[in-house]
């Protein structure tokens, strides 16, 4: 699997992101607490961490028959987030500006799984039985806005919604291993074995915008380093609503884990 | 830092794995509707019988008394099949079977004959007037080229078109590299034209599709194509000669498997095999369809008395025996040998070379032969 510009640009800044908050962590006190109060009510969060999840069918289809293998692959996340708190509250507004990768390898026995590989004018439509492995990468500009509450001195959890762009994003994969029906299940038999493979490509597939329930929670370790957690469940199919190859839908669920640093 | 990151990640693959694995829903009953095996009792077996996927076929001596015979069949899991299997039936005439999946969604229907070994033997000319519709789920794809015998019954030329069919469904029956054409040196006649098969063939490394016809089966085979084509009918006579008329005309550009233009001009190819069908190899194939061990006699069209223009031509080969083999007549009245002639409009087409728009009718093919 080729990497591409965007999982090596998250990687890159992923990495002088957490040097930078390292030495960060060495500079004067004073400095930011001029800065706190200087902006009164706001927080400033720089973020990193790794996605992990999915896009999965709800519930699994019974085409499905076993999982042979799932990688959720190291997934960059890098935000930046301003959130303001009001005034002898609890309570505060937040806004992010997200850039993720989402991505997944997967490995299945199926069977009886419909498939229609398309290139051109040309179509290969059946039913095929068989291991189908799929290879999902993408990456999106998030916008995640979100209720947050405090919950003592540590303590902080939210929920909001976010809409995502997809900037660049690859849906491939191949079968093998078994027989594909031509056209129905009882159409002639055209048979996968050895190394032969049938590759398709969904990447032009993919919905441009994105729009996700997130639920998220921080927990204040140092002063100005936390560890965070936020589920970003995603509406809908990561496909265009045209496409209907994939007889079922593909929820985008990822878990996005990681670091942030408080200014 | 990097390392929680990780070691966080490997956890979560775990759950969600574990998660995924619980969620497997039970399996939803079979959709299949095939015939896998089959047999028969008290009655010898001229060869191997051939399953299809809309026909069986058993091949048994012609003066063999087939009016109430019992074939058994084993079937796709959880389906049915109707009549019964091992139900005794006149076998006279072909017999229907239909067959229904473990979910009752999909049916599909057998025509299980008892062929006399012989019976292609009768034969002494082709010329391709007779074609039907090769038809899946109500619709009409390619045409079949097929023969009537003195009694009624019909049998069936072999073509790649069903391999054509996978990559480009939608084209009109006579877009297929195997069809029929009007314009024949008398009446119709079998036209090949090389195909290309489009990015999707090229896909499947197969970006062209030869025109074939041949005695034999075709049963797609991606891994490897050149074992799609089954080679060989039962036969009961010694052929001797094979003649008729062809015009050929090549494509402009050869390429090869990987679509790469290469020099050269494309060449057709006319060739009989006779042949004595072993338990190990029941048919030929496209990997050793001249070169098996098996192999009695071959006839092929000499390139040099090959002519590519518009016009027809009569052409004519003999069928010469190989060195050490002889024919054992008690084997050959109970069709233990077996006979196959291939037309192709691209000699290279088993292997992908060749040029598109290559074009080869042929019509009026003689059959000579010795008892």
């Amino acid at each position: 699997m080729k990497m591409n510009l965007y999982s090596k640009t998250i990687i890159a800044a992923l990495t002088v992101c957490l040097s930078l908050s390292s030495s960060a962590l060495a500079q004067n006190e004073r400095d930011n607490n001029l800065i706190k109060s200087g902006l009164k009510g706001w927080e400033f969060e720089l973020k990193a961490g790794v996605n992990l999840g999915g896009a999965a069918p709800l519930p699994l289809p019974r085409e499905i028959r076993k999982i042979k293998s799932f990688s959720p692959k190291f997934n960059g996340t890098l935000e930046g987030t301003a959130t303001y708190w009001l005034t002898d509250e609890n309570w505060g507004l937040s806004a992010g500006l997200k850039l993720e990768n989402r991505g997944m390898e997967t490995g299945a026995e199926v069977k009886n799984y419909h498939t229609k590989v398309v290139k051109g004018d040309q179509t290969v439509e059946g039913y095929f039985t068989g291991y189908n492995r799929t290879r999902y990468s993408a990456a999106y500009l998030t916008l995640p806005i979100m209720a947050n509450y405090r919950l003592g001195e540590r303590w902080k959890v939210r929920a909001g919604l976010s809409c995502s762009v997809l900037l660049d994003g690859s849906f491939d994969g191949y079968v093998k291993d078994g027989v594909l029906r031509n056209g129905t299940p009882i159409g002639e038999r055209v048979t996968f074995r050895d190394d032969s493979r049938g590759t398709f490509d969904f990447g032009d597939e993919l919905k441009p915008f994105q729009w996700g329930a997130v639920i998220g929670g921080s927990w204040r370790a140092y002063k100005h380093f936390s560890v965070m957690a936020d589920l970003n469940w995603g509406c809908g199919d990561i496909f265009k609503g045209s496409f209907k190859t994939i007889s079922f839908s593909l929820l985008p669920i990822f878990c996005d884990l990681g670091f942030s640093y408080t200014f | 830092m990097i390392k929680i990151l990780r070691e966080t990640a490997s956890i979560a693959t775990m759950a969600m794995s574990i998660a995924f694995v619980s969620c497997i829903r039970e399996e939803a009953p079979n959709t299949e509707a095939d015939i896998l095996t089959c047999a028969v009792e008290g009655i010898e077996l001229a060869q191997k019988p051939v399953i299809t996927n809309n026909e069986v076929r058993f091949y048994v001596n012609g003066w063999d008394d087939r009016s109430a015979l019992a074939p058994t069949f084993s079937i796709s899991e959880g389906a049915t099949i109707e009549p019964e299997s091992g139900s005794v039936h006149n076998f006279n005439s072909p017999k229907t079977y239909t067959v229904t999946s473990e979910d009752g969604k999909w049916t599909k229907t057998y025509t299980v004959s008892f062929t006399a070994a012989g019976a292609i033997s009768e034969f002494r000319s082709f010329s391709f007037e007779n074609v039907r519709y090769y038809n899946s789920d109500g619709q009409d794809f390619f045409h079949i080229f097929y023969e009537t015998r003195d009694d009624g019954t019909t049998f069936d030329w072999a073509s790649g078109n069903a391999g054509f069919m996978f990559t480009n469904s939608s084209a009109p029956a006579v877009d297929y590299p195997t069809a029929q054409s009007d314009e024949g040196y008398s009446g119709k006649c079998l036209k090949l034209v090389t195909r290309s098969t489009g990015p999707l063939g090229a896909m499947f490394n197969s970006p062209i599709a030869a025109g074939n016809l041949f005695l034999g089966d075709f049963q797609i085979d991606i891994t490897n194509t050149l074992k799609s084509t089954h080679f060989g009918v039962p036969y009961t006579k010694v052929p001797k000669y094979i003649a008729g008329y062809y015009k050929y005309q090549p494509g402009p550009q050869m390429t090869d498997i990987h679509n790469n233009n290469v020099d050269g001009t494309d060449q057709f190819d006319i060739y009989a095999v006779f042949f004595e069908p072993t338990d190990a190899l029941p048919y030929l194939d496209g990997t050793n369809v001249l070169t098996a061990d098996n192999i009695v006699a071959v006839g092929q069209m000499d390139d040099s008395i090959k002519v590519a223009d518009d016009q027809w031509h009569h052409f004519y080969f003999e069928l010469k025996t190989k060195d050490g083999k002889t024919i054992d007549q008690d084997k050959l009245a109970s069709g233990k040998y077996s006979l196959t002639i291939v037309m192709t409009s691209s000699v290279g087409g088993a292997s992908f070379t060749g040029a598109v728009g290559s074009t080869l009718c042929v019509d009026e093919i003689q059959l000579y032969y010795v008892n």
